[in-house]
């Protein structure tokens, strides 16, 4: 017969091993779930670079009615095909229509990291990226978007070259928060 | 103690949490199963679907600048990428031959769109493009082109046509048919005109100037006129240096005679001591010959027409008679041309671009008035008569 002292012994190995196997369980399915997630996330968030890409392609060929009529897209806005008119409505036309376009692709009622979350601009090839007084500028309405091209880790930029009638190219770039992608991205998936 | 049994029991315990350790260190199980779904596609999507849409978004934008500069260089050759077949004055292409308008006028449409592949060939050497030219539209169509990539799990092609439909503002073949329009108008109106000139200025339309559209300057060789003319549909483009400046189109014009002009101004002074008349009159450099005529019937001095119109006019006891005078057999010599000097009958001198004949003829009877007209012969045709000289032969 096994004495009371060994059962007891059993008995507590076997409640100890119960709730170690239950905690360890828990463990792995609280970490196999996140992580699923998270890939989940993640994947949406890559198409969402996607989305930002293919927004940006046929931004440019959105069609512009310019002054006495003029029919125009973007892109001859920007490479000053077809465009008689002279710089200040064609950088009218450029950043209204970015305004409206940008903002309804990517809306957001709050400030991000203290202004928008996108920003489009043209600049000379030669031209500094963070130089304000590149040729084309446009942000979300009435504030101004701190996203910066250059900076890798926080955002995520799409550039285009593209060529002018004089032969010069410009790059077009569109920057917009990686934390706000992101933030679709699970939004999306939440 | 611990019996075996329980002790058995108390080692497995340690044995399994060595086996969820070992199996969590291995095989990593968070990523086990939980690949990130749609990467291969997004993948797909961003590397190639879009990146082929931005390469055909900037060909269009290529082709569209192409085209214009395609236009633009070849309104500044008259409408021919290359020298014509015709002659050229100072660089400017003529348009026509005398009345050969099929040989060198230009075919723009094919001048178009061989200009526009040949500038496409720089920017694309693998692609070929068919090229269409259909109203305000142009249209090319390639060969694919394929993105590629190859691994050891697969081998991805992604082939896509950069074909492209630019649609411009203008027709670029309705210009030169209207300047061709006018052209021949203006030609055929100038012509058979001794001052082109004038007649040019007078007939051209607005927006035909002289050789250079900003500064003209009328420039003729051998009555080829060279032109500068603005788009009959006021396009205007874009140049090399981004500025807008309206097209215009560089040619010339021949405005060759058909047929020889008639002798304007004349003059007649009578020399009863040398006895002749001496006859005055420009000369005409293109001219074979001149036919001096003189009638003693007087009143059809206002008259003007074809020799055979007004030698029908005169009745019958009356003269119509002429003299032949070559371009060739003209005196050039200055010592001639002093006053008083002698001169021999029925003969040609050159004075200052002016030709003085000497009229002497048995018919001419004193205190008798008489008319006298030049025309000029030129390839057997004979100018009409424009006015008659009367002068008494006293």
């Amino acid at each position: 017969m096994i004495p009371k002292k060994a059962m007891m012994d059993d008995l507590f190995d076997f409640l100890f091993t119960v709730m170690v196997l239950f905690f360890i369980l828990i463990f792995v399915n609280v970490a196999l779930v996140y992580g699923q997630q998270q890939k989940e996330t993640q994947s949406v968030y890559y198409l969402e670079q996607v989305k930002v890409n293919d927004a940006l392609l046929n931004f440019l060929r959105l069609p512009v009615t310019l002054s006495e009529d003029k029919q125009a897209n973007m892109l001859d806005i920007i490479s000053l095909v077809d465009v008689n008119t002279n710089r200040d409505e064609r950088i009218k036309a450029f950043q209204d229509n970015a305004k409206i376009y940008f903002s309804n692709k990517f809306p957001g009622s709050e400030y991000w990291e203290g202004g928008y979350p996108w920003k489009i601009s043209v600049y000379g090839l030669n031209e500094p990226l963070d130089d304000l007084s590149s040729l084309y500028n446009s942000y979300g309405y009435n504030t101004k978007s701190t996203c910066d091209p250059t900076d890798t880790q926080s955002s995520y930029s799409y550039i285009i070259k593209l060529k002018k009638v004089d032969g010069q190219e410009v790059n077009l770039v569109f920057c917009i928060y990686k934390s706000y992608l992101e933030n679709r991205a699970s939004n999306k998936n939440g | 103690m611990v019996n075996k049994k329980g002790a058995l029991f108390h080692w497995i315990i340690f044995g399994v949490l060595a086996a969820f350790g070992l199996f969590f260190i291995l095989a990593n199980p968070l990523e086990m199963g939980y690949s990130i779904k749609g990467q291969w596609q997004s993948d797909f999507l961003k590397n190639y679907y879009l990146i082929s849409e931005e390469e055909m978004l900037k060909t269009d934008l290529n082709a569209k600048l192409i085209i214009k500069q395609a236009v633009l260089d070849l309104s500044q050759k008259g409408g021919f990428n290359q020298k014509s077949e015709c002659p050229t004055i100072n660089n400017y292409n003529v348009w026509n031959k005398i009345t050969d308008w099929k040989k060198c006028s230009p075919e723009p449409e094919k001048e178009l769109i061989a200009g526009i592949k040949s500038k496409l060939l720089l920017s694309y050497p693998l692609r070929t493009y068919d090229l269409k030219l259909d109203g305000l539209s142009v249209y090319g169509k390639s060969n694919s082109e394929s993105l590629s990539r190859s691994t050891n799990k697969y081998f991805l092609k992604y082939s896509y046509y950069p074909h492209f439909r630019i649609t411009l503002d203008f027709d670029p073949k309705k210009d030169y048919e209207t300047l061709k329009g006018e052209a021949l108008e203006l030609v055929n109106s100038c012509r058979n005109v001794k001052n082109l000139e004038k007649c040019i200025t007078d007939k051209r339309k607005n927006n035909w100037k002289f050789k250079d559209c900003t500064a003209e300057k009328y420039t003729e060789q051998d009555r080829s006129v060279l032109f500068c003319v603005t788009s009959p549909q006021q396009v205007k483009i874009y140049d090399t240096n981004s500025k807008l400046i309206p097209l215009t189109y560089l040619f010339a014009l021949d405005f060759t005679a058909t047929i020889p002009f008639p002798i304007e101004k004349l003059d007649a002074d009578v020399d009863l001591k040398n006895g002749f008349v001496e006859i005055i009159f420009d000369q005409d450099k293109s001219a074979d010959s001149y036919n001096i005529y003189f009638t003693d019937y007087t009143f059809i001095s206002s008259n003007t027409g074809t020799v055979a119109e007004l030698k029908e006019k005169v009745f019958s006891g009356y003269f119509w008679s002429y003299k032949e005078l070559k371009n060739s057999e003209l005196i050039s010599d200055p010592t001639k041309c002093a006053s008083g000097v002698i001169k021999e009958k029925n003969k040609g001198y050159l004075c200052l671009d002016k030709v003085y004949y000497t009229l002497s003829d048995s018919k001419l009877q004193l205190n008798k008035d008489y008319l006298v007209a030049v025309t000029t012969v030129k390839s057997i045709k004979e100018s009409e008569i424009n006015s008659f000289f009367k002068f008494k032969y006293t």
